[in-house]
């Protein structure tokens, strides 16, 4: 029973280590963002889709804004 | 005999979580310029230097402004002994060639496409300098490039070129 306990209680651990950190060896890098840092790949490079999208929200909800962030994708700004 | 196996697994649980915390904190950019020596030309010669080891690519909108500061630095210093190092990290070589093009380097210019040196500096932003001293050694690193703190890199630099003269 303690064996089994103490077992859990491991892969408990390991768990939640691999929760929290799993994920931090993968992902762009910095230096590999050339294609990421366009403006088309930017979530509001369409003007016209985003005015009217803003429309029905502040219409809707009474929000506006926020929805993307400045800089061009290659972690410096 | 169970609290000793309930001990080993602790222990190498702890140890497991202490390396994935600090993993990222044992890397760190070379010391010297051994690796970036054996990149640039045989022309050029990194001994008795200020290395001025600036990463960039075309696509990096403060890499680009930051090219004109580096060429009037280059260009008034580079007799004193200084000598920057751009490492371009660009995949697209004609996107490169075309913005070299636009603004010719005098410095030269190394083309890692791979992104080797990069992975070897751990690089955690674009553009991000290194500073070395005439024995090679590194002295600084800086991240991004910003007009503001342009005049605190080069007085770093002039530090360099003055405290220690050309042999």
């Amino acid at each position: 029973m303690k064996r089994f306990k103490c077992l859990a209680l491991a892969v408990g651990i390991l768990a939640l280590t691999q929760l929290v950190f799993g994920c931090s060896a993968i992902g762009v890098q910095v230096w590999e963002r050339d294609i990421l840092s366009k403006p088309e790949m930017q979530p509001d490079n369409r003007a016209v889709d985003q005015a009217i999208d803003d429309h029905i929200y502040f219409s809707k909800e009474a929000s506006s804004g926020g929805r993307s962030f400045g800089g061009g994708g290659c972690g410096c700004n | 005999m169970s609290h000793r196996i309930y001990s080993l697994v602790l222990t190498a649980t702890l140890l497991l979580i202490v390396l994935a915390t600090t993993g990222s904190a044992f890397a760190a950019p070379p010391e010297t310029l051994k690796e970036l020596s054996e990149a640039v030309p045989d022309s050029v010669s990194l001994e008795g230097q200020v290395v001025y080891v600036d990463f960039w690519a075309s696509w990096c909108v403060p890499c680009r402004s930051s090219f004109p500061w580096m060429k009037t630095l280059y260009d008034k210093y580079e007799k004193q002994g200084l000598e920057i190092i751009a490492v371009c990290v660009d995949k697209d070589h004609e996107a490169a060639a075309r913005f070299l093009a636009e603004n010719p380097a005098p410095f030269p210019v190394v083309f890692d496409s791979t992104g080797h040196l990069a992975e070897l500096y751990e690089l955690e932003a674009m553009p991000t300098s290194f500073l070395y001293n005439r024995s090679g050694e590194l002295v600084s690193q800086h991240r991004g490039f910003r007009k503001e703190e342009s005049d605190d890199l080069a007085t770093g630099i002039l530090e360099l070129l003055a405290k220690e003269k050309p042999q």
